[in-house]
Order: C-alpha cells, then structure tokens, then sequence
C-alpha cells in the first residue's frame, strides 16, 4: 500500500499537522535497562531479606541446638565420671575420657570434672589435674535454657557456653561436677560459612537473572519500537500505514488500538476537508445566490418595490426579482424551490436566467409561468418542484396582472381601513408535472391598486418560521396584522415591522432554517388614469391594460375555421349572455367579422398564431328601474368596450362609405360587407395599428340598423 | 358549434332544384354553396335554398347570396330563400337586405311560388 499523506486545505487548524521533532530530539531512557535494574535490585533486596530472616532463624536454632548439646555432652561426662570419682585414681579414668571427648568434637572448647571439693579430677591437661578449676568470669546463667535438672545450669557470656552439670553417686549425692564448654564463635564461624556459600549462589543467581531479564525484556518491548515509528510516522501525517504488531501482549492490544485510532482520524480528518470544501461551495452559491437577486429598490411611476431575503444557514432556493419592461411595465417575481443546498441555488440561477431571457416574450404571467414550467420540466429532475409567483404592473393604471405557480396568496393591503386581502391564485407548482399540465391549472389574475396600497409577496420562510420552541409557526394571520398595523407608513416601515415581528416571534436566531424573502411593492402616487379610461377611451394601450386587468378574454387561433369559439365565448361571459333575440345576433355577427379580418387579412389564415379579444365591462352601470336582465345587459354593453388586439401587420383601413346595396352591381360583388356588420352594430370602432402592445381595435356596442348610405365606415 | 357544412340537393321538379344547406355559412362554405347553386343556374333552373340548418351567416355568406340572387335575375331564374332561420335573419335585416331577396317562410311556400311565377 502506497502511503498518501493529507495535507490540509489552506485555512485549515495547525493542530492537525502535529509536529514529532521533540520527542526524536530528546534523550530517552531505556526501558530495557531500567527494568533488568530493577529486576536486579529487587531481586537481590529479596535475597538479602530472605538470607537474613534464614540466617536469624537457623542462628536461633542452633542456639538452642548448642545449649541441648553442651548439657547433654556435660550429662553424659557426669555419667562417665560418677564411678570414677568414686575410685581412688579418678584422674586416671577421666583424663583419657575428657581428651576423646574433645578429640571427637572439636567444636567443644573445654570439658572438665571436677570433686566435691572443686578440685580438677577430668581435664585433657594433665598438669591442671589436682588443681582447683575456675570459670571464665563473667558469665551468667542463661535464661531460656531448656529443662534443667537439679543443680544443673547453662551460664553463658558473649565468648562462652558452659554446661554445669552435678556427678551424683548412686545414693543421689553429689559427689562433683562436670564442665562442658563452648565458644561461641563456632557458631558465627559455621554461620559464616553457611553464608559464605549463599552469596555465591545468589551472586550466580543474579548474573543468570540480569540475563533472562535481559533477554526477556528485549522480547516483551521490541514492540514498542514499531509503536514509536508508527506514532512517528502519523506524527508526519501518514494515516494509511498501519502499524503491524503480532503481539499477544497489550502491546499488540495498543497497536490495534492505535490503528483503530489512526483510521478514525484519517476519517474525521476527510470528513474536515469535505466540510472545509462544502463551506467554501456553500459560500460561493450564497454569493451566486445574492448577486441574482435586486439590493435596490425600483421605483417607476408611482410605485416603489422593494425586496428583502435573509439567507437560511444552508443555502436555500428562495428567489425574488423586480425589473422594468421595455413597454414600461413592472415584472415582480416571487419563488421558492423545493429543497436547499447548492441544487437549490443552481435551480434558482437557471430560473433567474429563464425569467430574464424569456421577460420580453411573454407578456402574460400565466404564459410566462407555463413556459418556465416547460423549460424547468426538461431540465430538473422528478421531485424537485418550485412555487413561483409572477406578476406584472401596469403602472399607469395601477393595475396588476398576475399568477402564481403554487405559491402563496398574495397580501394587498387596501389604504381605506387598513382591510388587507388574501389574493390566492390557481396554479400546480413549476415541474411539478410534466407534459404542459400547469397551462391548465394557470390562470392570471388581476388586481387594480389605489394609492396608498401595499401588496406584499413572500415564501414560506415567513409564514412557516417556528417560534423558539418549535411548537407554533408565525403564519399568515400574523403578518397580516403586522401590515393592518403598519401599511399605511409605507413599504420600508411595513418591510422593517415585518422583520422585526418575524425576527421577534423567532427569537432571534442567528441560523435560520429556511431563507426569509419579502417583496412590497408600495403605491405612493396620484389616483391612476384608469377610471376615466373606459369612458373616453383615451389611449387604446390603457384601454387593452385596463381590460387585461379586469376584462374577459378570448384568445382566438389566426385562421378562420377557429372563429366559432367567439359565440361560445360569449356564452361564458356575464352581460353578453344576457343579451337575447337580434342583439345578440347583431353582436356575434360583428365580432365574428371583426375577428375573421384579422385571422383572414392580418395572419392570411395561417393558423400558427393567436390574437386576443377582450371585453372590458364598464365600472358601473344604471340601467332603468325594473329594466330586464337584457335590458341591463344591453346598458352594460353600451358602456363597455370590445378591444381586440393582434400582433399582424398593420393596415391601413382608407377611407370607405358604408355600402350602398340598392346599387345592383354593389350587391352583385357581395364584398365588404364585414364592414357593414361591424359599424352597422358598433356605434364606435377604432383602429390604432402598430402601438406598443400591436394593433388595437376598439369597438363600443351600439346597433344601428338603419342604412345611412355615404356614411363613412373605416376611417 | 363548428358543425361541417352540407348540402343536400332535391330535383322537386324539372325546372326547380331545392338545395337544403346546413352548418356555418362562412367564406369557405359560402363557396361550396355557390357551386351548387351555379350548377342548377347553369342547369337552367330555378332555385329553392333551403336555410332552415345554418347556424350562422357570414358577410362572406351574406355577399354570396346577394351575388348569387342577381345572378338568377340577369339569368332569368328565380331563387328564393327558405325557412331562414332567426339568426340569419336578423343579420340581414340589420343591413336591410330583405329586400333584395326573396324569402318565404316554407319550402313548400317557396315551391308554391315559383309555380305562381
């Protein structure tokens, strides 16, 4: 195995490079040597102690030994001489008797008889026979002597043992004494060599003990030397050598602990290099993540937007962004991506990418939607979904467009009261389901805003955040009394309470779990054009805005075999399927030649494209007292407006008088007559070709089923 | 709503076709038509356009029928128009041309006319 050494990401803590210089550099002692030391030492303590226990005890035996021998040997010298005393010659008997005595033990030092009168009868000195017999001075009887006859004793001294035993006759009397005599230095001298011999055979003892030892030593601690180098060698960062040890000992137990040890660091030290990769990816994706989105206000006309985002510890996928279109208009979006982490900010980067690529394309919230969802779709895979809200103002007439992916309701804080509304969306969330099902479940909603209101957007950071804990979210019915409370003094002041509201309710903390977004788009100006559009139908554009904000809409193919669907249409739609008998028909006749010009002349019946047909109904109608529901519908559609816009070509519909069919040859042509239909039934129809949002036909109903021949149509 | 136009041709007599049409009469249809009634123009007989299945008229379909009765006039044929139904006919009062055709309230009327000529 090749070894790999780690080395640390820049930044990484100096612990980990651990340094073996200093234990190489300092001396150490052998522990070979200070064991077979103590081996010796301790081993030779423990002869000592057990020489000199044994040599105190053996000295006491002998003692005592000594003292039973001296008197015996005196008993039975007294023996001897009790017949000899009695004879005339006792010298002669005893003399020889107390020489053999001393002969055959030479450890006695003296042995002597004396008579009644104390004079020397038995003595291996001729010359001290006759003469009276003293002991050495100084001596004294010994206590603990063993059991003494009568008249018998043991005196003793530092140099002597002496036995004093009584030479009885027959009758009992005494007729003398025997004195047997040690020196004591026949002890210490056998002790001595007793001694002598142990020391030689501890001392032989020892150099074969310092040996085993030795020997012992250097097989029980070889493995310490592995253990050192293998310690050195993690000391230096190499944590994939293992340090083999084949020892049965705990040495070998240490080994394995060792290894055990080294792979678990080895482990942690990968798990720190991964973390230290992850916060350095986890900080680029949150830079990543802040630089997409707005860090300033954009104010246009009236209207003010701002966002704020407070990022969740882990990165998450919240998203919000405000730009102006080129026609003028505001786009908002809100959206949140299911799941966090760098998958979450790369899903975000390519929404915000998409956003922006297609934010001229589709001018509908809902198309746009439809077209993130398709894009998503291909790209991401099953399971990850994102909730979106997009909506665009129309900041000349304060109305609001808008559709929501699955996403929360929007908050509209009305200025008179402080009412605030939930604004809920029908929408699944962006690739969700695949195959174009969202195009179904969209659909754009419209808000018209007055100044003073407040509409705020958010995700879920908000309303799910849990207080401190972790019982109860936040939730939506607290952020709508923090905006009752404070969307009157403007964004900024309802944007700062609703943070504080959410930082307070959370208790402050500093690693959030999910990304917190808001975005509040403040409408600060004058009352909009809006409500006198209808009336004097000033400006196509505001008309067309006003009737997406708060009209019905058709949107035909360009071909005329789909034309049908404008009478099923006005089956659908309130006030034009109240209409009855030949209003009606007068009606679907001239918005069936208004559509069939378009798909006929403008898209030459090509069928690839769409045009829109709205109609916008008036904001108020009178209609007289008891009148019929088609007599209110008619009112309604007197005041209302029909707009149809197309992105064709522009034409220029010229001058042209109304069609005189009393003129054969007029009738015998048969053209033209769409033009009839639509002026005969609208009392007010003009074309605006090529504004800002394409062609714009507006028509007002007012059927007029009376020739006036000459009467301009087209102009 | 987007039923197929047909047209359903009856010789009642040797001189009268009945042509008994049904569905939307646009720009395309009003074409189909008008090749049925230039064929029984051609034929030398009168005509009976039977109106009673269209669901809806067209200034195409209006255009058609205007040209098609002056055509019958110069050839010196009768076409009338029957059993117009409501919505047709309230678009072609709109524009007052009524007057320009001749409309009967029944196939039959219409037969009966063109006999009475």
């Amino acid at each position: 195995m090749t070894a790999t050494t780690i080395h640390p990401l820049p930044g990484a803590p100096a612990s980990l490079i651990t340094s073996v210089t200093a234990s190489a550099n300092r001396g150490a002692l052998s522990i070979r040597w200070i064991a077979t030391a103590a081996t010796v030492l301790l081993t030779a303590a423990a002869v000592v102690c057990v020489s000199a226990v044994s040599e105190n005890n053996a000295r006491t035996a002998l003692n005592r030994e000594l003292d039973s021998r001296v008197l015996l040997l005196g008993r039975n010298l007294a023996l001897t001489a009790s017949g000899a005393l009695l004879t005339d010659f006792p010298e002669l008997t005893l003399q020889p008797v107390v020489k053999d005595l001393l002969a055959s033990q030479p450890e006695v030092a003296f042995a002597v008889v004396v008579d009644h009168l104390g004079v020397v009868q038995g003595h291996p000195d001729v010359r001290r026979l006759g003469t009276p017999f003293g002991l050495p001075a100084g001596l004294s009887p010994v206590r603990e002597a063993g059991q003494l006859s009568s008249e018998e004793s043991l005196l003793a001294d530092r140099e002597w043992l002496v036995s004093e035993v009584p030479v009885r006759e027959h009758g009992g009397r005494i007729i003398g004494k025997t004195f047997v005599g040690f020196r004591r230095d026949y002890l210490d001298r056998t002790l001595a060599r007793s001694r002598q011999q142990q020391l030689m055979v501890m001392g032989l003892f020892l150099l074969v003990g310092i040996g085993a030892a030795m020997l012992l030593m250097s097989m029980l601690l070889r493995p310490i030397g592995i253990l050192r180098q293998g310690l050195e060698r993690i000391g230096r960062g190499d944590l994939e050598t293992p340090i083999r040890v084949r020892d049965r000992t705990e040495l070998g137990v240490l080994a394995d602990t060792v290894n055990e040890m080294t792979g678990a660091l080895r482990r942690a030290q990968l798990e720190m290099v991964e973390r230290l990769r992850l916060t350095h990816e986890v900080d680029l994706a949150r830079q990543i993540q802040q630089s997409l989105i707005p860090s300033e206000p954009l104010t246009t006309g009236a209207f003010t937007v701002r966002g704020d985002q407070r990022p969740a510890a882990e990165v998450g996928g919240d998203y919000f962004d405000y730009f102006l279109l080129a026609d003028g208009r505001m786009a908002l979006a809100v959206a949140d991506v299911a799941g966090k982490g760098l998958s979450g900010c790369l899903v975000m980067s390519m929404l915000s990418a998409l956003l922006r690529a297609y934010r001229e394309t589709h001018t509908s919230p809902s198309a746009m939607l439809g077209a993130l969802d398709e894009q998503l779709g291909a790209s991401l895979r099953s399971g990850v979904f994102v909730t979106m809200f997009y909506g665009i103002l129309e900041p000349r007439t304060g109305c609001l467009t808008y559709a929501c992916a699955g996403h929360n309701p929007l908050l509209l804080c009305r200025r008179d009261g402080g009412a605030v509304e939930t604004l809920a969306s029908k929408g699944i969330p962006l690739a969700a389901v695949r195959g174009g099902a969202i195009r179904r479940t969209l659909k754009d909603a419209q808000a018209m805003l007055q100044p003073g209101d407040l509409v705020v957007q958010y995700t879920d950071g908000y309303t799910e955040a849990f207080d401190p804990a972790g019982k109860e979210e936040f939730g939506m019915e607290r952020m709508i009394e923090v905006l009752r409370k404070h969307a009157a003094l403007g964004g900024d002041s309802a944007l700062a309470a609703l943070r504080d509201a959410l930082t307070g309710w959370t208790g402050g903390k500093s690693a959030l779990a999910d990304d917190e977004t808001l975005l509040v788009l403040d409408y600060a100006g004058a009352p909009a054009r809006a409500e006198k559009v209808t009336a004097s139908l000033a400006g196509p554009v505001d008309t067309l805005e006003e009737a997406e904000c708060r009209g019905r809409c058709l949107r035909l193919p360009s071909k005329v075999a789909g034309l049908p669907g404008v009478q099923e249409w006005m089956t659908g739609v309130p006030v034009l399927r109240d209409l009855t008998g030949a209003e009606a028909d007068w009606l679907a006749s001239a918005l069936y030649e208004a559509c069939a010009n378009v798909a006929e002349h403008g898209y030459a019946d090509s069928g690839r494209l769409s045009f829109e047909l709205w109609w916008l109904p008036p904001r108020a109608v009178a209609p007289p007292w008891g009148a019929s529901p088609a007599e209110v519908a008619a009112a309604a559609l007197r005041e209302g407006a029909f707009v149809l816009r197309d992105d064709a070509a522009p034409f220029d519909p010229g001058n042209r008088k109304e069609s005189d069919f009393t003129d054969p040859a007029v009738r015998r042509r048969g053209r033209g007559i769409g033009l009839d239909i639509i002026h005969r039934v609208m009392h007010e129809v003009r074309y605006h070709p090529a504004t800002t949002r394409g062609n714009i036909l507006v028509m007002k109903f007012g059927p007029r089923p009376q020739a006036e021949p000459g009467k301009e149509i087209a102009a | 709503m987007s039923n197929p136009f047909e047209v359903e041709v009856l010789e009642r007599t040797p001189d009268v076709v009945v042509l008994r049409a049904t569905g939307r009469l646009d720009s395309q249809s009003a074409v189909t038509m008008m090749e049925h009634c230039e064929r029984a123009r051609m034929a030398g007989k009168h005509l009976v356009l039977n109106l009673a299945g269209v669901s809806f008229i067209a200034s195409s379909g209006i255009g058609a029928l205007l040209a098609l009765a002056e055509d019958f006039s110069q050839a010196e044929r009768s076409l009338r128009l029957a059993e117009v139904p409501t919505s047709v006919d309230s678009v072609l009062r709109l524009l007052n041309l009524e007057q320009f055709l001749s409309i009967d309230s029944t196939e039959q009327a219409a037969l009966e006319a063109l006999e009475a000529a």
